[in-house]
């Protein structure tokens, strides 16, 4: 069998009605091998109800139409540029005023959230403040005292420090 | 990649010149194709013939992005369904009539009547014009991808590779699509497969080129 063969006019078949030429062929593929194309007759069958639909109604001055409407666009932009539109001053003004506009959002944004950061910063300070609030002035009071005697270690401690010492020994 | 004799690109690399009366030419050879394709997704005359208008103006102002490697019928489809696109996501958008439904009586119907009426028979032509019409759903009624493959594919001068290049996406994804899509329309126009035999009518769903 000659596979490519049936293979290009089973395409073809799903593109197009088959002459009768190209039909009695395939049919004479198809006999040896029926597996080969099994739906064939549902197949020719839906190619022929697409290519009979209808073409859309088109009205006779349709291409006038296209053309008028590219003569009211060109006479709206003007005369056609030569040049791409990037090359033009009126793309790099589109282009300028585009970017100004995403680096405007971008630092209003940026500024926008600064301000809310430092209202949040300022807001925990003052919870911070109120729970740990100062000390009472009779709580300092013997301050003085009470941080001279934490820095020199007593003779008591020196001795209790060689018991221990003595004791693990 | 397109012949460099190819007919479509010289007009168009006229055209890039600017030169209108060949960019006339091309379309008024592929209006016709063009109108077709956007009909199957938005079957409604006045705004297919919109959609048709707009692409070629579109094709117009983007002539100088064309580049002749590429098949002129493959670069305008896909400014055709881009602008189909949006329609209909601008249709869904504002809910307005269901795009799977035919306009029922519209214009388009009325215009679909047949050149040969003294030789068939009334039930005849009511007949052919309900087949149309299901065929017409059917094919409305396919995923857009689908049924832009489906469309594209019924002219046999758009290979898959060009139809591949307008959805966007590869030969053998393609193949498939086309295949789901036909095993769709196998199922939903099953009735009508096994009543067999249409008429010999000469094909009308893409004009070829003049």
């Amino acid at each position: 069998m000659n596979q490519p063969q049936l293979d290009q006019l089973i395409e073809l078949a799903r593109r197009r009605v088959l002459t009768g030429e190209e039909l009695a062929r395939l049919n004479a593929l198809l006999e040896a091998n029926p597996a080969a194309w099994p739906d064939r007759d549902a197949e020719l069958a839906l190619t022929r109800l697409l290519t009979r639909l209808p073409d859309a109604p088109l009205a006779s001055n349709f291409s006038t139409r296209v053309m008028r409407e590219i003569e009211i666009v060109e006479a709206a932009t003007g005369r056609a540029s030569p040049f791409p539109a990037w090359l033009t001053l009126r793309g790099w003004v589109g282009r300028l005023a585009g970017a100004t506009a995403v680096i405007g959002l971008s630092v209003a944004g940026w500024m926008q959230y600064q301000s809310w950061q430092r209202a949040e910063f300022a807001r925990g300070i003052a919870t911070i403040s109120e729970v740990a609030a100062v000390p009472s002035v009779e709580v300092l009071r013997d301050f003085e005292a009470i941080h001279t005697f934490v820095r020199v270690p007593s003779a008591m401690e020196v001795e209790a420090d060689t018991s221990l010492l003595a004791a693990l020994q | 990649m397109a012949d460099p004799l190819d007919p479509d690109a010289a007009l168009m690399l006229r055209a890039k010149q600017g030169e209108r009366g060949a960019f006339e030419e091309l379309v008024i050879r592929h209006q016709q194709a063009v109108i077709n394709f956007i009909y199957r997704s938005v079957p409604d005359l006045a705004e297919a013939e919109d959609l048709a208008q707009n692409a070629f103006v579109q094709a117009w102002k983007a002539r100088q992005r064309y580049q002749p490697s590429a098949k002129f019928t493959t670069w305008l489809f896909t400014i055709a369904r881009n602008l189909t696109l949006n329609e209909l996501r601008r249709r869904s958008r504002h809910d307005l009539d269901s795009i799977d439904a035919p306009v029922a009586g519209d214009e388009a119907q009325s215009a679909r009547q047949f050149e040969d009426v003294g030789s068939q028979s009334a039930a005849d032509n009511l007949l052919r014009t309900e087949i149309e019409q299901r065929v017409a759903e059917a094919v409305a009624s396919l995923p857009e991808t689908q049924r832009t493959a489906i469309s594209l594919c019924q002219d046999e001068e758009t290979s898959y590779e060009d139809i591949a290049k307008v959805l966007g996406c590869s030969l053998s994804a393609t193949k498939s699509i086309i295949f789901r899509a036909r095993e769709t329309l196998k199922e939903r126009l099953k009735p009508y497969l096994q009543t067999g035999e249409w008429d010999n009518r000469p094909s009308a769903t893409f004009s070829k080129p003049r």
